[in-house]
């Protein structure tokens, strides 16, 4: 998205012109050097992964928030993200170092915890959940309405990747497709907001179809060429294993992917937060046909 | 007593340049440098560049792409050291706390790469009154 236009590079010039440099020289000290770069450079995106998804996590869940009318204030805040980044702490603390780190043929230096980081970020994760709780059950009361499940579907959902989850090896390819999922729906969206809302452009079911269509044709040939291709060009001109190149690369796109994301995804940007308070099909039909959730609620 | 020191000392400076100078490289040997050392070589050049990116671009850019820049440092600089004392955090678990604490530090910054910071408000407020916000 940052790279549609000249626009959007020049406005954030480092994350989309230096940042690509430094990764693309990353990612060649990595195949210059496979045993000495390449294993710290997966462990940096080992790690950086699950802060991400976490990020988002806390980002959905003030989306729902917003939509559903449930004020999220400085408590529930403070006591949501404590709860997702123990959880993200949990996960990092409880993989055995040693265990299952062989991953993309590359072996993970995967630093050693004392005994009672686990059981520290556990008890931290528990005593945050138990005050969202309290400040959910005290919104409850004071409305006198059920808080709707969407908002505590993300908080529940990354507890479930990262706690139980990391016991089975498959979650380790599982959790970053779900945050792929989850990714591409809520970027498709933004995309046809953003398409739709271009001068001249016919609001219609066909082109929000024809749009979306061809935005997920550009987004599979892109990553096919991405994972695929390009470890195929680099494990044929540095004599690696295809499997340690695909993992060099998937680590080096993925972190381009964290900046990428920190820039584009602040709800502070007007065009992205309305983009992201909207139905799709609300896209197919004139703005002045659209009908505002809270009055057709009224008047049905 | 009054002799064997003197003597200690003049053997002692016998001794040590002799040492000194055949522990010295060959001019050969010198440019004979372990993949570790050439790691670190290419990122303090990446560093370096940028650094003069940062120059280059003084007065041309908003101060934003200087911060960003001077992350892009942090980050060269943090993963350099991950490199070079990751092994050490394998090994000591207090190490390994360390390591994700200043990882986490180190993610937390990068989250705000490139992002527009908001004007601190007791500054602006400071501005907006004439007396500096003294009573």
């Amino acid at each position: 998205m940052p790279y549609q236009s000249p626009q959007h590079t020049r406005q954030f010039p480092v994350t989309a012109w230096g940042v690509p440099w430094i990764l693309l020289g990353a990612m060649l000290a990595a195949f210059w050097k496979p045993t000495l770069v390449a294993p710290y450079l997966f462990l940096l995106y080992f790690i950086w992964s699950p802060y991400h998804y976490s990020g988002q996590t806390i980002g959905l869940t003030m989306i729902y928030a917003k939509r559903s009318g449930f004020h999220i204030g400085r408590a529930e805040r403070l006591a949501l993200t404590t709860f997702i980044l123990a959880t993200f702490v949990c996960a990092i603390t409880g993989i055995k170092s040693g265990a299952a780190t062989k991953v993309f043929d590359i072996s993970i230096p995967l630093p050693l915890f004392p005994a009672w980081a686990h059981a520290a970020a556990a008890a931290v994760m528990w005593t945050a959940a138990a005050v969202f709780i309290g400040c959910a059950i005290k919104w409850c009361l004071e409305r006198k309405r059920l808080l709707p499940p969407i908002v505590l579907l993300p908080a529940l959902t990354q507890f479930v990747w990262f706690v139980p989850g990391p016991t089975l090896l498959a979650f380790f390819a599982f959790v970053p497709m779900f945050h792929a999922l989850q990714y591409l729906m809520v970027a498709c969206v933004v995309q046809l907001k953003h398409r739709i809302d271009a001068p001249g452009v016919e609001r219609s079911w066909r082109c929000v179809r024809s749009e979306a269509l061809r935005w997920w044709f550009r987004n599979i040939a892109g990553g096919v060429l991405l994972f695929y291709g390009l470890p195929v060009i680099f494990s044929g001109t540095a004599s690696l294993p295809f499997l340690t190149a695909v993992g060099v690369v998937a680590a080096a796109v993925n972190i381009h992917h964290f900046f990428v994301d920190g820039v584009i995804w602040k709800l502070r940007d007007g065009s992205n937060a309305s983009a992201l308070m909207t139905n799709v099909a609300e896209f197919s039909r004139e703005p002045g046909a659209i009908r505002p959730p809270l009055a057709a609620a009224r008047s049905a | 007593m009054g002799r064997g020191l003197p003597r200690l000392a003049l053997a002692a400076l016998a001794l040590y340049p002799c040492r000194a100078v055949a522990a010295m490289p060959s001019p050969a040997a010198a440019t004979l440098i372990t993949p570790r050392e050439a790691f670190l070589a290419a990122a303090i050049a990446a560093m370096v560049g940028c650094g003069l990116f940062s120059i280059v671009l003084s007065g041309r850019a908003a101060p934003r792409t200087h911060v960003a820049l001077a992350m892009l440092v942090v980050l060269i600089g943090g993963f350099s050291l991950l490199v070079l004392f990751g092994a050490s955090a394998q090994a000591i678990p207090s190490a390994g706390v360390a390591v994700l604490i200043c990882l986490i530090g180190l993610f937390k910054l990068m989250s705000r790469f490139e992002i527009q910071r908001r004007p601190d408000s007791r500054l602006s407020i400071r501005r907006a009154d004439p007396g500096g916000g003294r009573e």
